[in-house]
């Protein structure tokens, strides 16, 4: 029996609002008025209890609640939109808890959907509305009008273990059984299975197949980058730095370093591109999930202190019909993933770093969605436990759907057109409360010593993390003790099941007790599922029948019910073959492109104010300003800054041990356009960018780790070879720095394909974070300008070649050769400044990067709420061409910008490579002179010149 | 003696920690205390304290509402701890979903009863969460968390997506202890009638604020001014 009741607003509807304003701006010109209602669908309940839940579902003051839709439907079409059913509401729990708490006990199921009445429009203008802006074909459904559910709870099924017969099969079989199930696997891979079976003598069951798909999968296996040999050559790079903070990298679900007082940093950044494409909202909150849980699973527990989001994204303003077929609209995930981040980082309580947008065409088939993690956990707690035979396993967070089934094969495979009706299954819903119970509790397990390992449970679910931490000892499960969010599911969808927001724990048996009693007080569910065993074994059975309790078991249980999975680790680690990769080399054009000069002032005026409105360039506070960065109550300097609280700070810093100065400093770079020329010459300039970034602030360049994320298109020889270059310049540098990178990700889905055979490929793409240290906080150098009078200096490294420039994007160019700061100049640099900063001699610093220095002159200026007088003229004779363009554009990656009271003028003009510009003025417009040329540029014009792009498509 | 403060926890509130910090640092001797586990399951008692301090956070998801389920709770499973502490006159603080879970409860604005909430926090007009620093005044009121405070003002964050203050028509407004000290949005961030932050019951003893002090409260904090209002409420209950 399913009961309904209906929510409205009694007066105003500020989401109503919002939206209607929204639609107006997009041309729906009749729309007069958008009606909201909530439906709540409440099943095993009678009206009288239904009437009882009113201070559950309904705020009198504000709300009203009806047993019948209070629409009048001759007024405008009405559309229903809710959830599948395979998808759980996440109210759903506090729903029969609140309901619990009003003494109604019989409530087993309740949904909410939300009806849209558009008074001023005709049906096909309101269906257009909510099939663009409101519904989700993914994970969501059109609810028709009379529509009756027999019931709410997902229905599933389960069934016997399948045995899948290989012994036999010709290439084309093979091949069509890889299809038929979306295993993904090629063919030298779907022989190598059939080898595997040959030699256990027996069939592979469901599961087993399964399972080597999802290991073997690029996203899991990284077989791509394994081929080239990539990971390697970074890993060996590490190694040769011997960087004395590493405490770990590459190894654990996060590198660590160490901090201060006995304490450690983790970093870890992940994408979750393939998703986030689709289903951007469900998409980027898994992203959050997942990286957090990285942190969460770090060491025996690491407390997440700061979050990032970085998108990259195809033009938002594209019109609607250039979308290719398969593609959601650039804007559509722009919105969905801005929400997404917001609804999923806020609740967690973790502070946003870095919130960064940027656009390239390459992206409109398949998005960035890049999130990083850092935390903080005791140093003696960093090292992972060794699970021992006899431990016990636990899963604990959320419960099992069949969510995500093949989410790791599809993440490696191109997505296609069909990909939005294939794979539905692979996006789900975030259920960021589900984390957070976990979030508290994970320090108290670890503090107790609890945790002999833990993991989280990521692509391929249960089987990748049980194969992760058993592989040393071996390990038995039974998929009956695992609680499942539907009826019934197979055992093979338990085991790779890629429910979010769990996580697997290995507890030692005398330990067990007293984790289940926290786990219990934090309210975290949890389900004792298995035991580490001595045979090195991976061994899983479905048996509902075992009641044993999991300590009463033998180390090594036996296989009772029916036998899902028994393999040897070996086979699943060592069987995959390698695909074999072809490298065709690039030349790189010598010959500089250069657009027409800048010769006048006005001229310099409409380059500046374009590239100011540049969307990769503008104001992105509208979206920043969504996600908290002030929780935890140890920010420093968060993303915004300076006198009218929008100036982008550009890095992050935090004090994380309460009461105690000392500082976490993180930044990030990221650019879409510098890989299209020249892949090796982004990696050498996303690492100088973002080390710069805390080098200005007097992070010591030798306090500094790195953390890598790779995107690039699907494999081919050319790929290939961008991709080896960017690897290869990473590791030449991290070695000539004694900068190590300690953790990172490579994605090698970045190719688009629809059924009308257009193809877009993402263009090579890196992004670094560097994660810092520093011993007092307050002496850290800020952006903003500080006091009249105070000069100005260009420090490091000048360039005046333009390619890949916001710049030449402006002018719709991309040029041909990237800025190249001489690496030894750069680390002679980073060993003079810091005690040059230390004495207070810079007062202010910006390093240059996207957009050059007129844009770091404009956010200084900004933020101190004053402005600038600069005489080009010196920084133009230093540069080869002598061209003005070139002074204001060039993104001199590894120069600064900084300003230095007059009493330090002597000592920096002969110590420091710099070039004077001018000087710091109580006025709040820029000056800026060149020849005969005067160029004044009004603050307040360009505030609103540069605060609009983003605004407007981002709200 | 150092003042107990208990700070409540429910799953999904996410600055106990950090208001715990604030609570040391201005001398009182913090006590996280579950909702769930330590006061539905009646191993301990509201009264075992001095203050009361309901913190920030998303509880229970904020699902259905801010700060609702956490109110159900109070008002449906512990009505006789909260008529305990009201007896006694033990002073609350609710920090944003903290003050969300109080006006919730009814227990502010105050003057009705308990179960029946005559107010409500409601979403942003922006519709939006809003993370930004803002500046508050400190009204003329009969609140014991800011006595000796008026006329200040006090930069703080706010960090909230349902935080526009909608009071009966016939609230006095002598209890409103805190306004966004310009109208306008951002620097209103929520579109709160007459710029109004936070309220006092009549009373004065229980505070709902929608801004975060406890993230105020170090040097190298944007402001340090959060601080002053656990000191004074530290002090109100030291006596």
């Amino acid at each position: 029996m399913i009961l309904h009741r209906y929510l409205r607003r009694k007066n105003d509807d500020p989401e109503a609002h919002v939206l209607q304003e929204r639609l107006l701006k997009e041309g729906y010109s009749t729309l007069k008025n958008i009606l909201i209602e909530r439906v709540f669908r409440l099943e095993n309940i009678n009206e009288n209890d239904a009437d009882k839940l009113g201070p559950l579902l309904c705020n009198p003051v504000a709300e009203q609640l009806t047993n019948r839709s209070s629409f009048n439907e001759t007024e405008g079409p009405v559309f229903e939109v809710g959830y599948q059913r395979a998808v759980t509401d996440p109210e759903l729990p506090s729903i029969l808890r609140g309901a619990v708490s009003l003494g109604i006990h019989s409530l087993s199921w309740a949904r909410i959907s939300h009806r849209y009445q558009f008074i001023g429009l005709d049906e096909p203008s309101a269906k257009e509305i909510v099939m663009h802006y409101l519904y989700n074909p993914q994970v969501q459904v059109l609810i028709q009008p009379g529509e009756i559910w027999d019931t709410l709870r997902p229905r599933g099924e389960t069934g016997p273990v399948e045995h899948i017969p290989l012994q036999g099969l010709d290439e084309k079989a093979l091949a069509e059984l890889s299809h038929e199930r979306r295993l993904f696997l090629d063919s030298s891979q779907m022989k190598s299975l059939q080898q595997i079976a040959g030699r256990l003598g027996r069939d592979l069951t469901d599961a087993e197949i399964e399972m080597f798909a999802q290991t073997w999968s690029d996203h899991c296996f990284h077989t791509t980058w394994k081929s080239l040999g990539l990971l390697k050559i970074l890993q060996e790079a590490t190694i040769a730095v011997n960087h004395p903070l590493v405490l770990s990298m590459f190894e654990d679900n996060a590198g660590v370093m160490d901090f201060y007082d006995g304490w450690a940093l983790t970093i870890k950044g992940e994408t979750h591109n393939s998703p986030s494409a689709v289903s951007p909202y469900g998409g980027i909150m898994t992203k959050h999930g997942g990286v957090i849980r990285d942190t969460l699973g770090c060491g025996q527990g690491a407390w997440p202190i700061g979050g990032s989001t970085i998108m990259g994204l195809g033009d938002p303003c594209m019109p609607w019909k250039d979308v290719p077929a398969g593609a959601l609209h650039p804007r559509t995930i722009l919105l969905d993933a801005i929400r997404g981040t917001a609804d999923y980082c806020n609740p967690m309580g973790i502070p946003m770093m870095f919130p960064v947008y940027r656009f390239h065409p390459g992206y409109t088939g398949k998005c960035l969605a890049l999130g990083h993690s850092i935390g903080l956990l005791p140093s003696e707690k960093a090292p992972k436990g060794r699970p021992e035979p006899g431990d016990i396993a636990i899963l604990i967070g959320g419960n099992t759907g069949r969510d995500g089934l093949h989410g790791a094969t599809v993440s490696s495979a191109s997505m296609t057109s069909e990909t939005a009706t294939v794979d539905a299954a692979h996006v789900q819903i975030g259920h960021p409360i589900q984390e957070r119970k976990f979030m508290e509790a994970i320090p108290v397990l670890r503090d107790r010593n609890c945790l002999r390992a833990i993991t989280d449970l990521g692509a391929a679910g249960l089987s990748s993390a049980a194969g992760e931490m058993g592989a040393e000892t071996g390990i038995w499960i039974n998929l009956a003790k695992i609680p499942l969010k539907t009826e019934g599911m197979h055992p093979w969808e338990i085991w790779i099941s890629e429910s979010q927001e769990r996580m697997l724990l290995c507890v030692p048996p005398e330990k067990t007790c007293a984790a289940l009693n926290i786990l219990e007080r934090y309210e975290v569910p949890a389900a004792e599922i298995g035991k580490f065993t001595d045979e090195k074994r991976c061994r899983v059975v479905f048996d509902p029948a075992q009641d044993q309790a999991m300590l009463a078991l033998p180390v090594n249980p036996p296989m009772t019910g029916e036998i899902v999975v028994d393999l040897d680790f070996a086979d699943l680690r060592k069987g995959c073959p390698l695909p074999e990769i072809g490298i065709r080399e690039k030349t790189i054009e010598e010959d500089e492109f250069r657009p027409d000069n800048i010769r006048t002032a006005e001229e310099a005026e409409l380059a500046v104010e374009k590239l100011l409105s540049h969307l990769n360039c503008c104001d992105q506070s509208a979206a920043g300003f969504q996600f908290d960065n002030t929780i935890q109550g140890n920010t420093v300097i968060g993303p915004y800054g300076g006198v009218t609280k929008r100036m982008p700070n550009d890095l992050w810093i935090a004090a994380p041990l309460r009461g105690k100065p000392y500082g976490v400093t993180a930044s990030v770079a990221f650019n879409p356009f510098y890989g299209e020329i020249d892949p090796a010459g982004l990696s050498k300039l996303m690492i100088i960018e973002a080390v710069s970034k805390l080098v200005g602030t007097g992070t010591r360049y030798q306090d500094i780790v790195l953390c890598d994320n790779f995107y690039t298109p699907r494999v081919t020889p050319d790929v290939a070879f961008s991709l080896s270059r960017m690897v290869e310049t990473c590791c030449n540098l991290s070695r000539k720095f004694g900068t190590p990178f300690i953790s990172g990700k490579d994605s090698s889905s970045g190719t688009f394909v629809n059924d009308k055979n257009q193809r877009i490929d993402v263009p090579p793409t890196l992004c670094v974070m560097a994660l810092g240290r520093m011993p007092d906080v307050r002496k850290a150098v800020t952006k903003q300008l500080k006091t009249p009078g105070n000069l100005l200096y260009v420090l490091g490294p000048v360039s005046d070649r333009l390619g890949g420039s916001v710049y030449l994007d402006t002018l719709g160019h991309r040029g041909n050769l990237l800025p190249d700061p001489d690496e030894n100049t750069l680390l002679a640099l980073w060993k003079q400044l810091p005690p040059v900063q230390q004495k207070g001699a810079i007062v202010s610093v910006s390093p240059i990067g996207e957009g050059g220095l007129v844009r770091r002159l404009f956010e200084m200026a900004m933020g101190g709420g004053l402005g600038c007088s600069v005489d080009l003229q010196p920084l133009i004779n230093s540069m080869t061409s002598g061209r003005p363009d070139a002074a204001l554009f060039a993104e001199a990656v590894g120069a600064f910008v900084i300003e230095v009271p007059h009493a330090y003028r002597k000592e920096i003009e002969s110590s420091l490579p710099v070039v004077p510009l001018g000087e710091v003025t109580a006025g709040d417009g820029l000056q800026i002179t060149w020849e005969t040329e005067t160029l004044n540029l009004n603050m307040d014009r360009l505030i609103r010149i540069w605060e609009r792009p983003f605004r407007e498509v981002a709200q | 003696m150092k003042p107990r403060v208990f700070i409540l926890y429910a799953p999904g509130n996410n600055c106990h920690h950090e208001t715990a910090q604030a609570f040391q640092m201005a001398g009182a001797e913090p006590e996280i205390v579950h909702l769930t586990a330590d006061l539905i399951g009646r191993k301990k008692r509201l009264i075992d304290c001095d203050i009361v301090a309901i913190p920030g956070g998303f509880s229970f998801g904020d699902h259905l509402a801010a700060g609702r389920l956490f109110a159900l709770d109070l008002v449906f499973r512990l009505k006789d701890m909260l008529m305990e502490v009201r007896e006694k006159h033990i002073p609350m603080i609710g920090i944003c979903n903290g003050f969300q879970v109080l006006v919730n409860t009814g227990l502010l604005p105050g003057t009705g009863n308990i179960g029946e909430p005559a107010s409500i926090l409601d979403r942003n007009s922006s519709a939006l969460f809003e993370s930004r620093w803002i500046t508050l005044s400190v009204e003329e009121a009969p609140c014991l968390w800011t006595q000796g405070l008026n006329g200040e003002q006090l930069r703080m964050p706010v960090a909230h997506g349902e935080g526009r203050l909608r009071l009966p028509r016939d609230f006095n407004e002598n209890l409103c202890v805190f306004r966004y000290d310009q109208d306008n949005y951002p620097d209103n961030p929520n579109g709160s009638a007459m710029s109004r932050a936070g309220i006092c019951d009549p009373a004065g003893r229980i505070l709902g604020l929608m801004p975060h002090p406890e993230r105020a409260i170090y040097p190298w904090n944007e402001s340090e001014d959060g601080l002053k209002l656990f000191r004074q409420g530290v002090r109100a209950v030291a006596g």
